[in-house]
């Protein structure tokens, strides 16, 4: 099969997969752009791929790069356009924001987002969608033994960045 | 709640975000646009091959002709007896029936869009809107997704040749060549193209072969061209030009076009009634298929009754026939 009919066949299978993360990684609603960044880029580098890993996590690694580069581009245009506004004004608001229907569900997203990448890094992947270690390293380009300390320690502050938020500690 | 509860409480939560796939509308967008990219470095190539190869075979066509007419050629009987062999085969457009038009559907059975596809159900087919295929246009042909049932694995790759031949008049052209690619929403195999333009109006057949093997028969039908005089286009048939007011888009090629444009639309019968509309700018674009600057305009073609009217603007002028 060529290259342009296999990343067809992988749009098919793990398009929305690579959707889902990037929604949660990035915290917006409209990532569609993205998601075809994603895939277009993988079109691109199809021959860098040759048997390097599977195909999905290949393509989640293309997606956090795709994702930390538009967030890293849209924070240089905000604090762009903050210099040019008057005091007056209100702060843009940011209306991509995922809306979750449940409160504890937008708590929890929340509070993960508040953490560094690193810890983000894992905790989306290894607990939202569910890799293993092994796929979580191929991701990230990591160790496992990185990837499995990491977590560890990203449970741990994610744990009290919760309880923070939620009114201290026990009842 | 204890600390350690609460503590996996984030993580539970974490695991049990609701799923959030791609909206199929946006997926259709995507593969269109992947696809697209995908023809640009192998059409190249493509082209350079299939001149190659079609030299090659012209060559030895013409040469293939002449051994076997040398015998024929020298006696008259056997001329005629070769003529009457070529005459092509009878159509009738009349008898033939639109193949049926039928929804979309996701892979749980929902309907994704309504009455979108033409073909053979459970079998083979492809999308098709509600504007209809028109006659030498490349917008209505410009995505097009093919739909196959069947055993994913043998489809998968397949070559997909679509020819057509219109039922009225014999004529045939090549509608389409693919490669098969894996399932789309609920079907085995699927391909996202571009169809070649249908070169006139009416009833085609589209013979579909898979690996060089007949797998399906379609019949679409093409409506008139867009009416047009030399360079100016209105974005209607000449089939949807209907007694009454049609509102619709003119383009005009180049930019810096003047805001509004008077179009003068008379009947050609002895009473010569005519009526004057106007077309008012509505955008510069670029024309996605020749990257050509266009102006559009919008307004209202008004034909007070059936008959043959003329269209007239910036003195150019064309004739058509409104129902």
């Amino acid at each position: 099969m060529d290259g342009h009919a296999r990343i067809e066949q992988w749009f098919m299978e793990y398009g929305s997969d690579v959707h889902h993360f990037l929604v949660y990684y990035t915290g917006w609603d409209h990532v569609d752009d993205l998601v075809q960044d994603v895939f277009v880029k993988a079109l691109i580098g199809i021959r860098r791929y040759e048997g390097r890993s599977s195909p999905k996590t290949w393509l989640f690694s293309i997606a956090r790069r795709v994702a930390i580069d538009e967030q890293r581009k849209r924070k240089r245009r905000s604090l762009h356009a903050s210099r040019y506004r008057s005091e007056n004004c209100p702060p843009d608001r940011t209306p991509e924001e995922i809306i979750f229907l449940r409160q504890d569900l937008a708590d929890a997203h929340s509070c993960v987002m508040k953490l560094k990448r690193s810890y983000r890094d894992v905790l989306f992947l290894r607990v939202m969608e569910k890799l293993s270690a092994a796929e979580a390293a191929e991701v990230l380009g990591w160790s496992v033994t990185r990837v499995n300390v990491t977590l560890h320690r990203a449970i741990r502050k994610a744990r009290f960045v919760y309880e923070e938020l939620n009114g201290g500690v026990g009842e | 709640m204890n600390r350690e509860q609460r503590g996996n409480e984030v993580l539970d939560l974490l695991e049990a975000m609701p799923r959030r796939p791609l909206d199929p509308g946006k997926e259709e967008d995507i593969l269109y646009t992947l696809r697209h990219m995908s023809t640009s470095s192998e059409r190249r190539n493509g082209i350079l091959l299939a001149k190659i190869v079609g030299g090659i075979l012209a060559v030895g066509a013409v040469f293939l002709c002449l051994v076997l007419l040398l015998p024929v050629i020298s006696n008259t009987e056997g001329i005629s007896r070769w003529f009457s062999a070529a005459t092509p085969p009878l159509y009738s457009g009349e008898d033939a029936e639109i193949s049926p038009i039928f929804d979309l559907v996701d892979k749980e059975g929902r309907i994704v869009y309504p009455d979108r596809l033409i073909g053979i159900k459970s079998k083979i087919a492809f999308t098709f809107d509600q504007r209809g295929f028109i006659a030498k246009s490349t917008d209505t042909v410009s995505k097009i997704f093919w739909v196959v049932w069947g055993d994913p694995a043998e489809l998968r790759g397949a070559s997909l040749v679509a020819k057509g031949t219109n039922l009225d008049t014999g004529e045939t052209f090549t509608v389409n060549e693919s490669k098969l690619g894996g399932p789309y929403y609920g079907y085995d195999a699927s391909v996202v193209t571009a169809f070649n333009s249908f070169p006139s109006k009416g009833k085609w057949r589209i013979d579909v072969e898979l690996n060089g093997k007949l797998y399906g028969t379609i019949v679409v039908p093409v409506k008139a061209e867009y009416i047009h005089t030399e360079r100016y286009r209105f974005m209607i048939s000449e089939d949807d030009a209907l007694t009454g007011n049609n509102e619709t888009t003119l383009i005009v090629p180049g930019h810096d076009q003047p805001d509004t444009l008077d179009v003068i639309a008379q009947l050609k019968d002895s009473s010569g009634q005519a009526s004057r509309s106007t077309f008012r700018k509505t955008g510069d674009f670029i024309q996605s298929s020749t990257l050509e600057p266009v102006t559009e305009y919008s307004g209202t073609l008004r034909f007070d009754r059936p008959g043959r009217w003329q269209i007239e603007l910036m003195g150019e002028k064309t004739s058509i026939e409104v129902k």
